[in-house]
């Protein structure tokens, strides 16, 4: 059990959609930077060292080929490295290929440490209340997908106990696939509508009906919600105030002059997307300590 | 009371995200700005179906068609480029009109990408799934419903679709900006792809349409579905 399987799902969620917000509107490489720091940092901590390494060469060919985009498409910028073709390469365009690089794997490392500290069905559950006719709609694929594979290899296996699949060939093969496909679809339609019915019968869309799933609310909830409120208004700050707006075409030196209120506001950026890695490493830490005193 | 919360609080939300949305484009961000537009542009058809009042069944039949066009994408993952997705979701469209056709196009691809992986893409295809089965929809009360001409330009602005909303996503992700000269660059280098999705859905759609039809048909008039 990790970490944020013991918070409500809202907290996690709002977490993880601040820093998305937070990376994906980062433009000054040291807003950027800390970000993509603890993206690695919240990986290594959720999947282990190893296979974090493991992803390394894929890393880097993103990298390496949102730069190579950038180099080939983009002719903007001062400083003009070599011509090809009669349009000019420049330095500009390599560096914020590199920064752009930097950003969509920070943006995909925490998209996929958000489904894994948040599971579908608990995603599903987020919208329940508000969104009741969509919750239920997901909710019932879910259920649909493992039922469709049963269901399958159930008509394939009664079709095959009567002799009924054993053609040759490639296009009757085919054509038993079909066939097969074609009942499932009956079946299963005929099943939804049972179960239709039975949620009707059991009340379904009356008012008055009360959730299914309950989500405890803690104390740490209240607390790290607070603490999310009042990093955010910070770490926005540059957002709303269009302060620290990095341009890499031109490249302005005294953008990197250094500006106290800049950095406050990206350390609290940094300290946003920082929390999920330590609080989920704690827990890893412990868990090795305890186990290892067995 | 119970019913009338969700919309309001629907309403209030993508006004909302309206707002900080068109902030964001004011401010030049636009690679946070461009997939929150695609995710607003799927919201209306979100509170349309939330709105109405339609029974559970009807509701059951969508989560059968999602559920096998999630199963399609899963099962056929290993070939790039071709699956049943377009076909299920078209199919889906043409049976039980089009906000049917559009909540399967966009279930599937939040839901199928909870086994491919989330992100901002995530926006885009149920916007081009959603749009391809609501253009299907269109056609749902018409004559020309098995029409093989339809079903070919139907599979062939799916796949079309698909790649041109999938390229904004690379194009703003990769550059940081919306340049023409970029998009165009990766529709034409994608275009073997969208030659692939195209014929792959046509392939579909010529082989599911009339069992698939068939059932939906049967399902209709049993049941007094989407009447």
């Amino acid at each position: 059990m990790t970490y944020a399987d013991r918070l409500h799902p809202l907290t996690v969620f709002l977490y993880y959609i601040a820093i998305l917000v937070l990376t994906m509107t980062a433009t000054h490489p040291a807003a950027l930077l800390p970000l993509f720091f603890c993206a690695v940092l919240l990986t290594c901590v959720q999947v282990g060292m190893k296979k974090a390494i493991s992803g390394l060469p894929l890393a880097l060919l993103l990298i390496l080929t949102v730069t190579a985009i950038n180099l080939l498409l983009v002719h903007r910028g001062a400083k003009i490295l070599f011509f090809l073709y009669g349009k000019p390469v420049t330095l500009e365009a390599g560096l914020a290929g590199v920064s752009s690089g930097v950003m969509i794997l920070s943006v995909i490392l925490f998209c996929a440490c958000l489904s894994r500290s948040l599971s579908g069905d608990r995603m599903v559950s987020l919208i329940g209340r508000r969104l009741p006719r969509l919750a239920l709609l997901l909710r019932m694929t879910l259920g649909f997908v493992p039922r469709f594979r049963t269901r399958y290899r159930e008509i394939t296996d009664a079709r095959g106990a009567l002799g009924l699949t054993s053609e040759r060939g490639a296009i009757q093969k085919i054509r038993a696939r079909l066939t097969d496909l074609s009942i499932l679809l009956t079946l299963t339609l005929e099943e939804a509508m049972d179960q239709a019915d039975g949620m009707r019968a059991r009340g379904y869309g009356l008012p008055g009906a009360t959730r299914a799933v309950t989500e405890p609310r803690s104390k740490k909830d209240a607390w790290l919600s607070a603490a999310l409120v009042l990093l955010l208004i910070p770490a926005l700050f540059p957002l709303f105030s269009g302060r620290g707006e990095w341009n890499w075409y031109p490249l302005d030196p005294a953008a990197l002059a250094p500006d106290l209120l800049l950095a406050l506001s990206f350390a609290a950026g940094a300290a946003i997307a920082v929390l999920p890695a330590i609080l989920e490493g704690k827990e890893t830490l412990k868990w090795h300590i305890l186990r290892s005193r067995i | 009371m119970t019913s009338f919360r969700p919309r309001v609080f629907l309403l209030l939300f993508g006004g909302v995200l309206a707002l900080f949305d068109a902030f964001l484009w004011f401010r030049g961000q636009y690679r946070l700005a461009i997939p929150l537009l695609a995710f607003c542009l799927t919201l209306p058809a979100l509170i349309v179906f939330e709105w109405r009042k339609s029974g559970a069944r009807e509701l059951a039949a969508i989560a059968v068609m999602t559920g096998l066009s999630v199963v399609g994408r899963v099962l056929f993952a290993p070939l790039p480029g071709f699956k049943p997705v377009s076909a299920v979701v078209i199919l889906t469209g043409l049976s039980f009109g089009p906000l049917a056709g559009f909540m399967t196009g966009a279930a599937t691809a939040l839901l199928s990408n909870f086994f491919f992986g989330q992100g901002p893409w995530t926006a885009f295809q149920m916007l081009a799934w959603g749009a391809v089965g609501l253009l299907a929809g269109l056609f749902s009360r018409t004559r020309f419903r098995r029409n093989p001409v339809l079903l070919v330009l139907l599979g062939a602005i799916g796949g079309a679709l698909f790649s041109a909303l999938t390229d904004v996503w690379t194009t703003v992700a990769a550059t940081g900006t919306f340049l023409p000269a970029a998009y165009l660059t990766f529709l034409i280098s994608g275009f073997p792809f969208t030659l692939l999705y195209a014929a792959s859905n046509v392939l579909f759609l010529l082989l599911l349409t009339r069992p698939i039809l068939r059932k939906t048909d049967r399902l209709r008039s049993k049941y007094g579905l989407f009447a």
